[in-house]
């Protein structure tokens, strides 16, 4: 006890004194106590301390990459939960799957057999003519389905690449499928369905023999393209199976003769407007644009088949389908399409009965 | 620089060294204070041990004390003691007549001792929380006015007063006891 205190004690009264004294004693505590209490403080202090040196260093990084588009997207994904950002996220996942599937469809209407997306196009494809209602608009579905087959051989052909056997297949199957339906038809129908079939063989087959031809004198030595010839072989078939009154009058050119086709197309006078047409040239009697009932062109009407065509970048050239049908604004008009399927060919001019065929063009139907 | 501000500085770098030097200069005496007025060894380890965790805490944080490490660990000690009698509230005083049976005369001693410890610590508590820190700190602990003042936040001049009033308390409740 200091100086001080003693004298402050001396005048305190006894009764103080005594309950000062009494409280002094306080029990020790053994040395095993204290040792394990301040290793138990010091442990807390190390586990502070690292936990301290963590957050710190995790600070530090998230000082440092905050600024960075990721970390404040990963910080939106992760750890924003009010009732905006849940709403945005909500918003930004559908937009995200509408817009994957969008580009999904998309990239799988323009693959070739072989690719990834191949097996999809094929199912969507079956979908399709699952969905389709009455006789005539699954005619038209098929028929536009082997326009498909047609472009994608053509495409193939020109890429160098062989017409798998599973495409000239399902070309068959499409084909008879368009062709038993055509019958029940009887070349009429709400929107002309049987007219359409007829001149959407001729065309395919002129092209699909142009292209073979073509491909023949490039590569020179190459032999026929086992899958082309085939096809070429099913839509010959399929011609000659559709007897003169299933086929339209424009494939069969009733009163004018039957139609030139095959090697005979690429000599047709190419339309106008085409950049391999001559100044002045006119389409032959056959070849005229022939507006539909409504007066628009092929070029106008919707198409058949949400199908889009592909598109091979390719442009018209004098190896391009001469269009014997539509005359100007074709679907072979310099930067819309490649031609592989041309537009059909326009009704027998003044004869023609009905409609013209809904000849469709990759333009025309992308 | 004071050696517990030298202290208080390596502390907050987390040193280890400083740290065990701090509780082995301050926990001794908080200890000793924490019993005073609790009367319990056990209750007296608990709270300081949570002292010097809440000083820990205060060191993460980047807060503590700045300058009076023994002021500071004093008055979270009070408050803890304070925070502890409310969660426990006081049970009335056993009369020993009644809970000690006979004992012999040693015994008995001993008994005495620890009754008056009893009314002394009853008599102390009694007094305004402040009165009870300054007796304590200023006639138990040995502290001087200015650290008494150091811890209390609050000048030398205001501690003496506060002590001459805490002494005049004092008396007059133990007065009181007598006479009841």
């Amino acid at each position: 006890m200091g100086d001080s205190q003693r004298a402050v004690r001396h005048g305190m009264p006894a009764s103080v004194r005594q309950a000062l004294r009494d409280l002094r004693p306080v029990p020790k505590l053994g040395r095993d106590a204290w040792d394990a209490s301040r290793a138990s403080f010091l442990a807390q202090a190390s586990e502070m301390h690292l936990s301290a040196l963590n957050s710190t260093a995790r600070n530090d990084r998230e000082r440092e990459t905050a600024w960075m588009p990721w970390t404040a997207l990963r910080r939106f994904a992760l750890r924003d939960f009010s009732p905006m950002a849940v709403a945005l996220k909500a918003v930004l996942v559908v937009a995200l799957l509408m817009g994957g599937s969008v580009g999904t469809v998309s990239a799988a209407r323009r693959s070739l057999p072989g690719a990834l997306l191949y097996g999809f196009k094929v199912r969507l494809e079956d979908w399709e003519l699952d969905r389709a209602g009455d006789l005539e608009e699954t005619a038209l579905v098929a028929l536009s389905q082997t326009d498909e087959r047609v472009s994608e051989a053509t495409r193939l052909l020109r890429l160098g690449r062989p017409v798998p056997q599973e495409t000239a297949e399902r070309y068959s199957v499409q084909l008879e499928l368009v062709q038993s339906h055509a019958a029940e038809l009887g070349g009429v129908g709400p929107s002309g369905a049987g007219t359409q079939i007829g001149g959407a063989l001729d065309r395919q087959l002129r092209l699909m023999e142009r292209t073979v031809a073509n491909v023949a004198r490039d590569g020179e030595s190459d032999p026929v393209d086992p899958g082309a010839e085939a096809m070429i072989r099913t839509l010959r078939a399929a011609q000659s199976n559709m007897g003169p009154g299933e086929v339209p009058a424009e494939i069969g050119h009733a009163g004018n003769g039957p139609r030139p086709s095959g090697a005979e197309a690429g000599d047709e006078t190419p339309a106008e407007g085409r950049p391999d047409s001559s100044p002045g040239e006119a389409p032959g009697p056959g070849e005229e644009p022939n507006p539909g009932p409504d007066g628009s062109t092929l070029q106008d009407r919707p198409p058949v088949s949400a199908t889009p065509s592909t598109d091979d970048g390719g442009s018209p050239g004098p190896d391009s389908a001469p269009s014997p049908g539509p005359g100007p604004g074709s679907g072979d008009a310099p930067g819309h399409g490649d031609g592989d399927v041309a537009p059909g060919p326009g009704p027998g001019g003044a004869d023609d009965p009905g409609p013209g065929p809904q000849g469709r063009s990759d333009s025309g139907r992308s | 620089m004071g050696q517990g501000t030298r202290l208080l500085d390596e502390a907050r770098r987390w040193d280890e060294t400083a740290l065990a030097e701090i509780y082995d200069c301050y926990a001794p005496a908080i200890y000793r204070y924490v019993y005073r007025k609790t009367g319990d060894r056990d209750t007296a380890q608990d709270l300081t041990a949570a002292t010097f965790q809440r000083f820990l805490e205060a060191l993460r944080r980047g807060a503590g004390p700045r300058d009076h490490l023994s002021g500071w660990l004093f008055r979270v000690a009070h408050n803890l003691v304070a925070d502890h009698y409310r969660k426990q509230p006081d049970e009335p005083p056993i009369a020993l007549d009644d809970a000690m049976p006979t004992v012999p005369a040693v015994q008995a001693e001993t008994a005495a001792r620890k009754d008056r410890v009893e009314r002394a610590r009853t008599a102390l508590k009694q007094l305004t929380p402040l009165q009870q820190q300054v007796l304590l700190l200023r006639y138990l602990e040995g502290m001087s006015l200015r650290d008494v003042a150091a811890v209390l936040e609050r000048t030398v001049g205001s501690v003496k007063a506060l002590q001459h009033r805490a002494v005049n308390a004092l008396h007059r409740v133990l007065e009181d006891d007598d006479g009841g």
